[in-house]
């Protein structure tokens, strides 16, 4: 199995520059927006999907935002660079998630309500773990199309979903049946996009805080928390709320801003629908 | 916060009355606006200002006290909310004027664009979060634009070692910033201010406009008087772009760099002469004030601005 997972992380195409220089550009503490609108430039479906975004109503934007520079503008530079990784990312992995019966659109909606946790939870701990957690948040469970593929190719499918059925805990099914939680997979991924080491490090150590450094279990644990709400399958389901809740009173992280992030982004799903 | 109306709409009506009298005197130092946003912060303690340094770290965490106040009530209790969200609005206006007050510190300045990403983050969290009414968008829309049009220029642009490419497409993009933001405020009704005159408006863009313009010509004439750059691509579309914006230049041809300094200085002077006719605004000695923290490179544009003065 091992052998497998390594051979198809190997054949996984390589990170589009785009991705690579929207983490560097993240990173600098002055953020110029002419080089983020340089780096958007090149690449046109981040172009269309930070112009579907930024004409969406939510924004109210009474004009069309028809130029990359005029979202940046109206938008924000950290809001831009969210809404362009995450088109990247969306397009580069195009294999099926069968094997845990969602869609593609189901690990999206999952990965943007990680997001939002880091913006509206995170942000309250502190303004650097946010910094720091906004894109191993969002890219975390991306181990899981290769981990699909795996069990597809092995015809394990049906067994798989059975098992996700009965015991409702993905990391342990899928330890289960590769011997790897999505966790480790992803960290493998992104060692071999050459990423950079709090991306690898914070991710590869989620629920293995035994074996964590010191100066990423913090990160490893929120990564868990946020990971148990954004379950691909039960996104902010009660049972795993309260499971989120338990973890971070374990964690003796103060539940009262974690629930509020929770209530306010219910209230805001709800109301969109 | 209170969760009572009547008090939140004290404390709103005595800080919105200290601020007015603040700005109105021109007398708003630092120390009284970290006063007037600690009050607004009501017995929550965030440390934003700590031995002559700002935490980003606890802006952002006020901030997020806010949203959450909004968010909560929004679902709970209208009126409350409408309440708060005017604290709101006042919070971003003292941060404003703050970068208003760092623009001209030497040390300070390099804090405004970190401040205004916050600001801006803020306000697109809450449109993210909350299912705002079209009034409240039209609000926090115009704070966006006016932010875009009013500060745009007061940003250093550091021309030093950077290809020539750069430099001009890093004043397109301001340029644009401005026009962006005067397009969002004004397709907002000036955040549905019945009282906001649309001439006045325009006279403030065109007169940050064309002092951004003049800032570039002058500057790459102090710094890089060995650069050609009439011809240049990127020089022209921010020709372009301000002859699409002028009030007096729209169909002129622009001849050469001096014929574009002569219309940059008539477009700041009209704009500069009507404001200070219209709303005491004195765009002459706000500009100089910007000018003077780097005297030797603006040296020949602090001296047109005060000869137009007279």
């Amino acid at each position: 199995m091992k052998k497998l997972i390594v051979e198809k992380i190997d054949s996984l195409p390589p990170l589009p520059n785009s991705v690579l220089e929207l983490e560097e550009f993240r990173k600098m503490s002055n953020k110029e927006p002419l080089d983020l609108l340089k780096i958007i430039e090149k690449d046109p479906l981040i172009i269309t999907t930070v112009l579907r975004v930024a004409n969406s109503a939510m924004f109210g934007f009474v004009s069309e935002v028809e130029t990359p520079s005029r979202a940046i503008s109206l938008l924000g530079v950290n809001f831009t660079i969210s809404i362009a990784l995450g088109s990247v990312i969306q397009n580069l992995i195009q294999s099926n998630l069968s094997a845990y019966g969602v869609g593609t659109d189901d690990f999206m909606f999952s990965s943007n309500l990680a997001s939002n946790l880091v913006n509206t939870w995170v942000s309250k701990i502190s303004f650097d773990l946010k910094e720091d957690l906004l894109l191993p948040a969002f890219l975390q469970e991306t181990g899981k199309f290769v981990i699909s593929e795996v069990i597809n190719d092995n015809a394990q499918k049906e067994d798989f979903l059975e098992q996700l059925q009965v015991t409702k805990n993905i990391s342990n099914v899928e330890k289960e049946f590769l011997g790897y939680s999505c966790a480790r997979i992803t960290a493998n991924i992104f060692k071999h996009w050459n990423l950079s080491h709090n991306l690898i490090f914070s991710i590869g150590f989620v629920e293995d805080l035994e074996h964590c450094p010191k100066d990423y279990v913090k990160k490893a644990q929120i990564l868990e928390i946020i990971k148990i709400l954004c379950d691909v399958r039960n996104p902010l389901s009660d049972q795993n709320v309260q499971k989120a809740l338990t973890k971070a009173n374990e964690y003796g992280l103060d539940t009262e801003p974690l629930l509020q992030s929770i209530d306010s982004i219910k209230f805001k799903l709800e109301n969109d629908f | 916060m209170p969760n009572n109306n009547i008090d939140i709409k004290k404390l709103y009506t005595t800080l919105k009355n200290d601020f007015n009298h603040l700005v109105y005197n021109k007398k708003q130092t630092e120390y009284d606006l970290l006063n007037i946003i600690n009050k607004l912060c009501y017995k929550k303690k965030f440390d934003i200002y700590d031995t002559n340094n700002y935490s980003f770290d606890e802006i952002s965490n006020l901030f997020r006290f806010y949203e959450d106040e909004l968010k909560s009530d929004f679902e709970e209790n209208k009126i409350i909310f409408h309440s708060k969200f005017k604290c709101y609005t006042l919070l971003i206006k003292a941060f404003t004027e703050l970068c208003i007050i760092f623009a001209t510190n030497l040390e300070k300045r390099v804090l405004i664009n970190n401040f205004f990403q916050l600001l801006r983050e803020s306000k697109n969290i809450l449109k993210f979060t909350i299912a705002l009414d079209q009034k409240y968008i039209n609000t926090l829309n115009n704070i966006i634009g006016e932010h875009l049009y009013y500060f745009s220029h007061i940003q250093y642009v550091y021309t030093k070692e950077k290809d020539i490419d750069y430099i001009l497409d890093e004043y397109h993009m301001n340029l644009e910033r401005q026009l962006h933001g005067f397009e969002l405020s004004e397709s907002t009704s000036f955040g549905d201010n019945e009282f906001t005159n649309k001439d006045i408006e325009y006279a403030i863009f065109v007169n940050n406009a064309s002092f951004l313009l003049l800032k570039m010509l002058y500057k790459l004439d102090y710094y890089r008087p060995d650069i050609k750059y009439f011809d240049n691509k990127k020089f022209e579309n921010i020709l372009f772009l301000f002859h699409e914006i002028s009030l007096f230049h729209k169909n002129t041809k622009t001849i050469d760099t001096n014929s574009f300094k002569e219309m940059l200085v008539k477009e700041f002077k009209a704009s500069a002469d009507f404001l200070l006719k219209e709303k005491n605004h004195n765009m002459y000695e706000e500009k100089l004030a910007l000018l003077n923290l780097n005297t030797d490179e603006y040296k020949q544009l602090i001296d047109i601005i005060l000869f137009s003065k007279e």
